[in-house]
């Protein structure tokens, strides 16, 4: 995990929208769906994002996947930088390190393709290798997702069940033998009962691969199970980034705490109090300036509203963006959290 | 914070589904209709077998010969002869090489042209899209009829022309459905996910898109026959269609309009021949829609 380079890097960010309105009249207001985040995927590790639905975690893999093109900031794969724009040639080696599973197993499957030639496809496009290689990775991919190949490959995606299909979607991400593999929701479409054994698949291939996920989910209790890190979004930035461990034990940024307090206990016995937001989470047309918690924290000071606050190190690996720790870097951010609550 | 939704569980087969068939397995099966049009297709591709006669050369000894079961006719001629002596039985058999030949064309040409444009301006957005789609709506607002005719006067009439006329009638429908489709289509995650594969645009148009809108295309394509051979019909009637002698059977019905108190066979026959099918393409094309594609139904 502590390789000298990172993977994947975002540096500063953004992804504004325009709104127009009907016939093109009465256009005003930007979406800022991602509003300057920076991030870093090292080898071999999960990297959690997690918030409430529109925070941006959606615009951010589309941003990391060059489906759309950011309106600023820049994206590094092994410090090389990458953009939609370039020819598809320049693309190759990233697209075929960086693949992706989405939400959806329905929508993300062609349903006039043969299941062979789903998940060949991201290898064929790389060219290179004959037909039998294909076929024989194909093969290989499909085993190690838990299907088989003589029974399976030459179905067409609507015999299968939701859970197979992920798999399906998964064997597919994992064919080209990527380094980075993002995961949008990779569960939430699933039945409560299959979720866990796809979440142990993905544990599992990520053991014996040394993949880099990228896990975006609102479900932080799987987040927690799989992440090596965790970074919370809150319209479209980052306000709080931490190593799994330190950020479940003791979240620092008050919405954090809140949505940590919104987890259902592991036993009904354990007693727990739920912090209950008021309000709903802002437009991302006009979000309320300064810290753009504000008229949600419970602890909201003067400055919250007109000043936005710095992301600091309160300590080494545990970054936040709030002005309840004025003294970020330093070890008295505890007393100082306690204190004021 | 490890809660119980996310301990291992102990994984379980998932067995592929059954297929299961849809409803629409239940809509009658046009039979008759399948029959008609089978029966129009044989005759038209054994016509110089079958037929009795020269299509294009009558006698005018014979001429006006009544249908063999009217007083007067006889068994050479079975549904009677025309002005020119010719047989209509005959030129009935070698007319439906013409309407099928046209319509098979036709359909075929407006198909790959409409779906063309449908594909590009549905997924390439944008200018593209916006100059597409308003030629299409242009091509709607032509005056065909009056078009056919001017095309007729400059040109002369000919089967090409009666083809372009019809193909330029046709296409902006497939254009619309099928833009409207490939938008939709465009949207879904396996596009994406496709783009992600590094597949570049015109592949995913031809490896993705096209292969879900073919059921559309299909379907449009079966419904338009039947309008078709009335266009070709009516064209040939108005005397900017197929040219005589050719047995067109919109042209045997033109031929017959002044007579029609004397001699109605030489209209009535080739109209009802017309009538058949038609009526048949149109059965069979409702039922190929509500099989394939239910949410055509306002086409």
């Amino acid at each position: 995990m502590n390789d000298a380079k990172p993977l994947l890097e975002a540096e500063d960010l953004h992804k504004h929208f325009a709104m127009t309105g009907a016939l093109g009249f009465g256009g005003q207001g930007v979406v800022k769906a991602v509003n300057g985040i920076d991030l870093r995927l090292w080898p071999g590790e999960t990297l959690g994002v997690v918030g409430e639905s529109g925070c941006g975690k959606t615009t951010l893999a589309r941003l990391l996947l060059l489906l759309e093109s950011p309106t600023e900031g820049r994206i590094l794969f092994q410090g090389n930088e990458v953009s939609i724009d370039y020819p598809r040639e320049q693309l190759v080696d990233y697209r075929r390190n960086v693949q992706v599973v989405f939400q959806d197993p329905f929508s993300s499957l062609s349903p006039r393709m043969r299941i062979r030639d789903i998940i060949a496809e991201p290898i064929q496009s790389a060219g290179e290798q004959s037909r039998e290689e294909t076929t024989d990775r194909v093969g290989e991919v499909m085993s190690q997702v838990g299907l088989d190949y003589g029974a399976h490959a030459d179905l067409y995606p609507h015999e299968f069940s939701g859970g197979q299909r992920q798999r399906i979607a998964i064997a597919r991400a994992l064919a080209p033998n990527p380094k980075v593999v993002i995961l949008d929701e990779p569960v939430s479409a699933l039945d409560v009962s299959i979720r866990a054994q796809v979440m142990n698949l993905l544990a599992d291939l990520q053991e014996r691969f040394d993949l880099a996920y990228l896990l975006i989910s609102h479900d932080l209790s799987g987040v927690a199970h799989l992440s090596d890190r965790v970074m919370v979004m809150y319209v479209g930035k980052v306000i709080e980034l931490a190593g799994a461990e330190s950020l479940f034990s003791t979240p620092a940024h008050p919405y954090t705490e809140a949505l940590l307090s919104a987890v259902p206990p592991a036993h009904p016995d354990i007693e727990s109090q739920e912090i209950i937001l008021e309000g709903e989470v802002p437009s991302p047309i006009d979000p309320p300036g300064g810290c753009t918690f504000h008229p949600r924290c419970p602890y909201v000071m003067e400055q919250c509203s007109d000043v936005v606050p710095e992301h600091g190190d309160l300590e080494p690996g545990h970054g936040v963006s709030c002005h309840l720790y004025p003294e970020s870097g330093t070890r008295s951010w505890q007393q100082v959290a306690v204190g004021s609550r | 914070m490890t809660t119980a939704e996310s301990a291992p569980g102990a994984p379980q087969a998932e067995e592929p589904r059954v297929k299961v068939r849809g409803a629409a397995t239940t809509i009658r099966f046009p039979f008759v209709s399948m029959v008609v049009l089978g029966l129009v297709v044989l005759v038209a591709v054994f016509a110089p077998l079958i037929a009795p006669h020269d299509p294009e050369v009558g006698q005018l000894s014979n001429k006006l010969i009544p249908p063999v079961w009217q007083e007067g006719g006889t068994t050479d001629f079975l549904l009677g002869t025309d002005t020119l002596g010719r047989d209509i039985f005959t030129r009935i058999l070698y007319g439906a090489r013409v309407s099928l030949m046209v319509a098979i064309l036709a359909t075929g040409l407006a198909g790959v042209l409409g779906t063309i444009v449908g594909l590009v301006a549905g997924f390439y957005r944008g200018w593209v899209e916006i100059i597409l789609m308003r030629i299409t709506d242009m091509t709607l607002a032509l005056p065909l009829m009056l078009m056919a005719i001017v095309l007729v006067a400059l040109l002369g009439a000919s089967l090409t022309n009666v083809l372009m006329v019809i193909v330029i009638l046709l296409w902006p429908y497939y254009a619309r459905q099928i833009r409207g489709e490939a938008l939709a289509i465009s949207e879904e995650d396996f596009i994406d996910l496709a783009r992600v594969a590094g597949l570049s645009s015109p592949r995913i148009l031809w490896r993705h898109i096209l292969p879900n809108v073919m059921p559309t295309i299909g379907v449009l394509a079966t419904l338009q026959v039947a309008l078709i051979i009335l266009l070709e019909a009516s064209l040939s009637f108005l005397g900017v269609g197929i040219p005589p002698p050719t047995p067109a059977w919109g042209l045997m019905v033109a031929d017959g309009r002044d007579i029609l108190g004397r001699a109605w066979w030489v209209s009535i026959i080739p109209g009802i021949a017309i009538f058949g099918v038609v009526l048949a393409a149109n059965l069979l094309g409702d039922w190929v829609r509500d099989r394939f594609d239910p949410k055509l139904r306002q086409l």
